[in-house]
């Protein structure tokens, strides 16, 4: 089978310029797909849009059905309007999908709230511009008349007073009389929220200033950090002013559908039982495989690179069921990076996952800067294609990365490079292909071995333990 | 030690001395200048550390990063401190003092304390001597935070967005909250923490 298209260069301050990407991982020889739909047959089936123009009409027609439910007779003329939105749901699937639904959301309320005042707030990670630069690209500043700006958590903070005391969000965000707030509900940072709150975790991230992030990443546990954004979204402050939510379906096969609620909760709880049956074999098919030399071949950071609407994030922790809530983890990134020593070494071994053992190599190919990933290369064998490299070298959170890692000339040596010393023949691209892996043939064939296994211990045991753990018969 | 070898510098003719800059640099290292006939954002290159969070978010993209005419050096040393305290205030936040506190700088909890056991009393000062909060300039604030009160000082209101003083932590939730909550596995999250990170007296 041919290779899966991998998502294309983007032009952004955080990534290589596209013309010194030489070779895609996807043009390798000895690679090959598999998708998701050969592995579980009853892998959700995605809008089957082959075109922009087709997802752009599908998702506009989804949203004003979903919208159709809502009551939005709240917003008076004239009131105005924030739209949220999180940097994440523009690199979804390509972004298109996300900003349709924005779109038709802005347009749906002005014609039937009779105002303009709508506004698009965009919170961003760690990339303070990245937001602005996708609102440009997809041409969302035209379509909001110039009221669409990202907002960055070193903007000016608002006190918001919850039951566990002063939290802070960015005043911006909450700066209308009314908020809508979007979002999708891919696993994306499961090793943040375990799948507990998911849908809440941007009012504690992204429409939050960094103090908040900050105690959700290095104040709280895993599983209890997904209480701060709960908070706010509980407090009288945001409950006030909340007039719904709006979310982007999507499973690993692609774009599903939108889904509206006035009700977070209850949206949560509906998003929680589907992310747990749509993501679940295929997060335990990864943690099922021994050995794979991976290759990063995507317009992200490091971790936030993609396959198959999985992160390389996922793949990094997936020794471990992530869902499985009797596992406690530290707090932070991969629970071992506050952890481990400048040799690499975790310092407390007994109670720190280690990163995924299965990650025998790792190349990188193309990727983001803007994200402190030094932690994975000083646990990770790991190789850099030359200019990626040198992309590294100017990267203001990753300022040692180099020093833990190797410069390859080019993809091509890169890879024979990381056969020789990881002895393995599998390999494993994150690339943003959709519906699917691309993976070098033995791989292919792992994956389809041990699939119908997955399938029927997701199924029959760990299925009902998920579900058991959150409460959802 | 980390070797800076770049820094901010203000474009005079697009800079409208909005201050933005002046109230997200970590290290305060802008400042509004009185200038002939136009008051302006200035950087003193002896503080900048180039981070680059002024350039990020400038509305008028007046801010450059430039070449330093010579490195700066930024670290701390903490051999000439008493590790006894080091290791007493690291734990009484519930951490190791060779932990890692800035991911982006690799910069530990040690040398944070050596810093404060030196005179730091601020997040700001402890950025300058350490450059924490000088890569993302998100994640490490909470931490930084911590080590301030368990070394018992009180932080003062911060200059400009920088950060408010949020206190929030898994050893500040009140316990009806934990029961109210219970999908939160706040208890459990506790007890793993205390057992991962025992000591405890930041508050």
């Amino acid at each position: 089978m041919k290779t899966l298209s991998p998502s294309r260069p983007r032009i952004s301050t955080y990534t290589l310029s596209p013309e010194l990407l030489k070779t895609r991982a996807a043009d390798l020889p000895e690679l090959t797909s598999v998708t998701f739909e050969e592995l579980f047959p009853d892998a959700p089936r995605p809008i089957p849009a082959k075109s922009r123009a087709e997802i752009r009409k599908v998702i506009r027609a989804l949203t004003l059905q979903s919208l159709d439910q809502l009551d939005l007779s709240k917003i008076q003329p004239g009131d105005s309007v924030n739209i949220l939105a999180s940097s994440h749901g523009f690199t979804v699937y390509g972004g298109e999908a996300y900003v349709e639904m924005i779109r038709t959301i802005r347009e749906e309320v002005k014609r039937r709230c009779g105002t303009d005042k709508i506004y698009l707030r965009a919170g961003v990670g760690l990339r303070f511009q990245e937001n602005d630069e996708h609102i440009k690209h997809f041409g969302l500043d035209k379509d909001f008349t110039g009221k669409a700006e990202g907002i960055t958590p070193v903007d000016r903070g608002v006190p918001i007073q919850t039951e566990i005391g002063t939290l802070y969000g960015v005043e911006k965000v909450y700066s209308a009389r009314w908020l809508i707030h979007t979002h999708n509900n891919d696993i994306r940072e499961l090793h943040y929220h375990r799948q507990i709150g998911r849908l809440f975790k941007p009012f504690a991230m992204s429409y939050a200033t960094i103090e908040t992030r900050s105690a959700y990443h290095q104040s709280m546990g895993p599983r209890a950090a997904n209480l701060l954004g709960r908070m706010i979204y509980e407090s009288p402050f945001v409950r006030d002013k909340f007039l719904c939510s709006v979310m982007l379906q999507v499973a690993p096969t692609g774009v599903i559908g939108v889904d509206a609620s006035h009700d977070l909760a209850d949206q949560d709880r509906t998003f929680t039982r589907l992310n747990l049956a749509w993501y679940g074999k295929i997060v335990t098919l990864l943690g099922r495989l021994k050995e794979t030399i991976v290759i990063i071949d995507y317009p992200g950071p490091l971790p936030y690179t993609t396959a198959g609407g999985l992160l390389f994030g996922n793949f990094i922790n997936a020794s471990v069921d992530e869902f499985d809530l009797r596992i406690p983890f530290p707090p932070y990134n991969r629970y071992s990076d506050m952890l481990v020593d400048p040799g690499g070494k975790l310092m407390k071994e007994k109670n720190l996952a280690p990163l995924n053992p299965a990650i025998r190599a790792l190349i990188i190919n193309y990727c983001s800067k803007g994200f402190p990933c030094v932690s994975f290369a000083q646990q990770l064998p790991t190789l850099a294609v030359g200019p990626q490299a040198d992309f590294f070298r100017t990267c203001e959170q990753n300022s040692t990365f180099m020093d833990y890692a190797l410069e390859a000339e080019n993809l091509r040596k890169a890879v024979d490079i990381a056969r020789r010393f990881a002895r393995t023949e599998n390999i494993l691209v994150f690339d943003g292909a959709i519906a699917g892996f691309n993976v070098s043939e033995p791989l292919a064939e792992e994956m389809r071995r041990l699939a119908p296994d997955v399938s029927r211990e997701v199924d029959q045991n760990l299925m009902p333990m998920w579900l058991r753990q959150r409460g959802i018969q | 030690m980390r070797v800076v070898n770049q820094l901010a510098r203000v474009d005079e003719k697009k800079c409208n001395a909005c201050s933005t800059c002046v109230k997200v640099c970590p290290v305060e290292a802008i400042q509004l200048e009185k200038r002939k006939k136009r008051t302006l954002a200035a950087v003193d290159d002896q503080r900048c550390v180039g981070c680059t969070i002024c350039i990020s978010i400038c509305p008028r993209q007046a801010i450059e990063r430039v070449q330093r005419k010579s490195p700066l050096q930024v670290g701390v040393s903490t051999g000439d401190v008493s590790q006894q305290t080091v290791k007493e205030i690291c734990e009484a936040a519930h951490m190791y003092p060779d932990q890692v506190v800035c991911y982006c700088h690799r910069v530990q909890a040690k040398e944070v304390v050596a810093v404060i056991l030196k005179g730091a009393k601020s997040p700001e000062e402890i950025s300058r001597a350490t450059g924490v909060r000088t890569g993302c300039g998100v994640l490490c604030i909470s931490s930084t935070i911590r080590l301030l009160r368990a070394a018992g000082i009180r932080l003062d209101k911060a200059p400009g967005y920088q950060w408010y003083g949020t206190e929030v932590s898994i050893w500040t939730i009140p316990e009806e909250v934990q029961k109210k909550y219970p999908m939160f596995y706040l208890e459990e999250d506790l007890q793993a923490i205390n057992d991962l990170f025992p000591g405890g007296k930041e508050r």
